[in-house]
């Protein structure tokens, strides 16, 4: 598992170049947050990671379309697969890369936000720069908890179509429309209550969640079940989707 | 016991039968060439025999353990390169080496096998692997098969676009392994490469196995010829035929005799002169799997 997994990490670094995304998520909120942003959204930028969402947003389509599409393009993946690993242990490694680097991206942006915060500081006073530390932290975690959800979804794409530029479009569109899609998936719910159980509306939101009693309570209200219970079909929705996909790629001929 | 052995592997994609109970093995330290027109199976045997393809029925064991499709440990000990060269665009020829010499707990050393394999010179060094011709990617997938110290290195078309003198080297590295007791199958539509390379034939068409034999039994079936030119081939012809021998017009303005007992150059030469016939030219023809071959194919084609 070791070997698979520093294997993935060297076509991370060098096939992918994952690292300029960190690189951009890192440099992108220190020029907004230093040169754009007044002292009276300072708070909303650091929310907004200075701009740098985005960019960790599409990273993560990309960099997750590629792991597996881009074996079937290059066609490495008969070497990848005639070996004596199992394809469990290879899709582990894949999935687990994924996570890594999207964790080192968004830290990147986190970062970036805190470097863009700190010289705002010295140029300008603290003044409009609070932050509040647990909030904040907490909504990096559950972004990445979030994000498997989204992960999930590329990853199974990318295995069905096995096109890069397919899987990363979808990526994209995704994380951009993700909110819309929700928010018509949420709207349809009137007509039928238990369609409020579907993954999209799941996940987004649960994506609200921030331990406070207000949220849950929003949430028990909504869904008629307790926070937990919620977590529950969540996490539910994302073994099966990962099990899907897994099955899919286990039972390839290449 | 075989290193690698097929039992009667089928296959079928939809109604078309790829492999029909396909049964063959290699041995320790063979050159086995797999041989066959295009769309026989070889690749689809190939691809069986790496755990990369599922076969509805039969069994593959190599290293005393059965292949399956998607887990086989043995596999630690075998290389392939199967169809085409598969590279990371952006990796260079020694950053493919590193990466797949980790599979294993005693790789081969990288930058004496990247010597062996052609891909150390300047034309490698820093460049990218997608800067390759094919034949650097092939001499690249070559050494990639080998990195792993296998026991059976498969090899598909491993001569593809290959220049001919890497053709020769790449045919001396195969050889030199072999005789350290590695064992190599290989398809190859280059069949005079393959007669001086291979120590056994397999021989596969429309997914069925239709010759197994050792390179020497089999091209000893060939009947050697005597081609030979004179002043008047007719008048020839009909010498030959009136002493018995199996003879015919050749292509080039030539008779060909088919050499047997008391038939050779010198009694071919001896009847000319006999005749009061010209000789222009004489050659005797060696056994060529080629054409030994292409008739084996026709012989099963109309049997078929
Ligand atoms: N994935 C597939 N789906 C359907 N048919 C396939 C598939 N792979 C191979 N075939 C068919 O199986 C047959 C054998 O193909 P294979 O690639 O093994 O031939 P080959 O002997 O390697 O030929 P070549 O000398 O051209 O490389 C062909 O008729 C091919 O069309
Ligand atoms: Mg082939």
């Amino acid at each position: 598992m070791i070997t698979l997994l520093k294997q993935e990490w060297m076509k991370a670094v060098k096939q992918n170049r994952f690292y300029v995304w960190a690189i951009i998520s890192f440099l992108l909120p220190v020029v907004t947050l230093i040169w754009f942003i007044p002292a009276e959204s300072q708070t909303l930028g650091y929310a907004a990671l200075g701009g740098a969402g985005i960019v960790v947003a599409i990273a993560a389509s990309v960099l997750s379309a590629l792991t597996f599409t881009q074996e079937f393009n290059f066609g490495t993946i008969r070497p990848l697969l005639s070996r004596q690993y199992s394809r469990l242990q290879i899709f582990i490694s894949k999935i687990v890369m994924i996570v890594i680097e999207y964790v080192i991206v968004l830290a990147s942006a986190v970062l970036g936000t805190l470097a863009g915060r700190l010289i705002f500081q010295t140029l300008n006073g603290t003044t409009g720069t609070e932050i509040d530390w647990q909030p904040f932290l907490f909504h990096q975690v559950m972004d990445v908890v979030m994000t498997l959800f989204f992960f999930a979804i590329v990853i199974l794409v990318s295995n069905l179509v096995k096109s890069s530029a397919a899987a990363v479009s979808l990526g994209i569109v995704l994380s951009i429309a993700t909110s819309i899609i929700a928010a018509i998936t949420t709207s349809l719910v009137q007509f039928w209550e238990p369609l409020k159980l579907n993954p999209l509306t799941v996940e987004s939101f649960l994506s609200q969640f921030d331990g406070t009693s207000a949220v849950n309570f929003a949430l028990h209200m909504y869904f008629g079940a307790d926070v937990w219970v919620i977590w529950v079909v969540y996490v539910g929705y994302l073994v099966l989707l990962y099990l899907l996909t897994f099955l899919i790629f286990q039972r390839r001929s290449v | 016991m075989s290193l690698l052995e097929l039992r009667h592997v089928s296959k079928k994609f939809g109604s078309y039968q790829a492999l029909d109970d396909v049964s063959f093995s290699v041995e320790p330290g063979r050159i086995v060439g797999l041989i066959g027109p295009n769309g026989a199976g070889k690749s689809t045997a190939m691809r069986a025999m790496t755990g990369l393809m599922r076969f509805d029925s039969g069994d593959i064991i190599f290293d005393g353990q059965p292949v399956k499709f998607s887990k086989t440990k043995a596999l630690s000990k075998m290389g392939n390169l199967i169809e085409y060269p598969s590279i990371y665009p952006n990796f260079t020829a020694e950053d493919h080496m590193k990466y797949y010499a980790m599979d294993s707990d005693d790789p081969e050393n990288i930058q004496e096998l990247m010597k062996l394999t052609g891909i150390d010179g300047p034309n490698f060094g820093k460049r990218k692997a997608k800067h390759f011709s094919l034949g650097m990617k092939q001499r690249l997938g070559i050494a990639i098969a080998l990195i792993r110290k296998p026991k059976l290195v498969i090899l598909d078309e491993p001569m593809n676009g290959l220049d001919p003198q890497s053709v020769r080297e790449i045919r001396s590295l195969i050889q030199e392994l072999a005789q350290k007791g590695i064992a190599f199958l290989i398809s190859s539509h280059l069949l005079d490469e393959l007669q001086r390379l291979a120590d056994d034939v397999v021989i596969i068409n429309k997914g069925k196995i239709i010759r197994r034999a050792t390179m020497k039994d089999f091209l000893s079936e060939d009947k050697a010829e005597v081609k030979v030119k004179t002043s008047d081939n007719q008048a020839m012809l009909k010498a030959a035929e009136d002493a018995g021998w199996h003879a015919k017009l050749g292509d080039n303005d030539q008779v060909l005799i088919t050499v047997e007992e008391g038939v050779n150059a010198q009694a071919v030469l001896a009847k000319a002169t006999e005749a009061k016939l010209d000789v222009l030219d004489i050659q005797t023809g060696t056994a060529n799997l080629e054409e030994h071959l292409l008739e084996v194919l026709s012989e099963k084609g109309t049997r078929a």
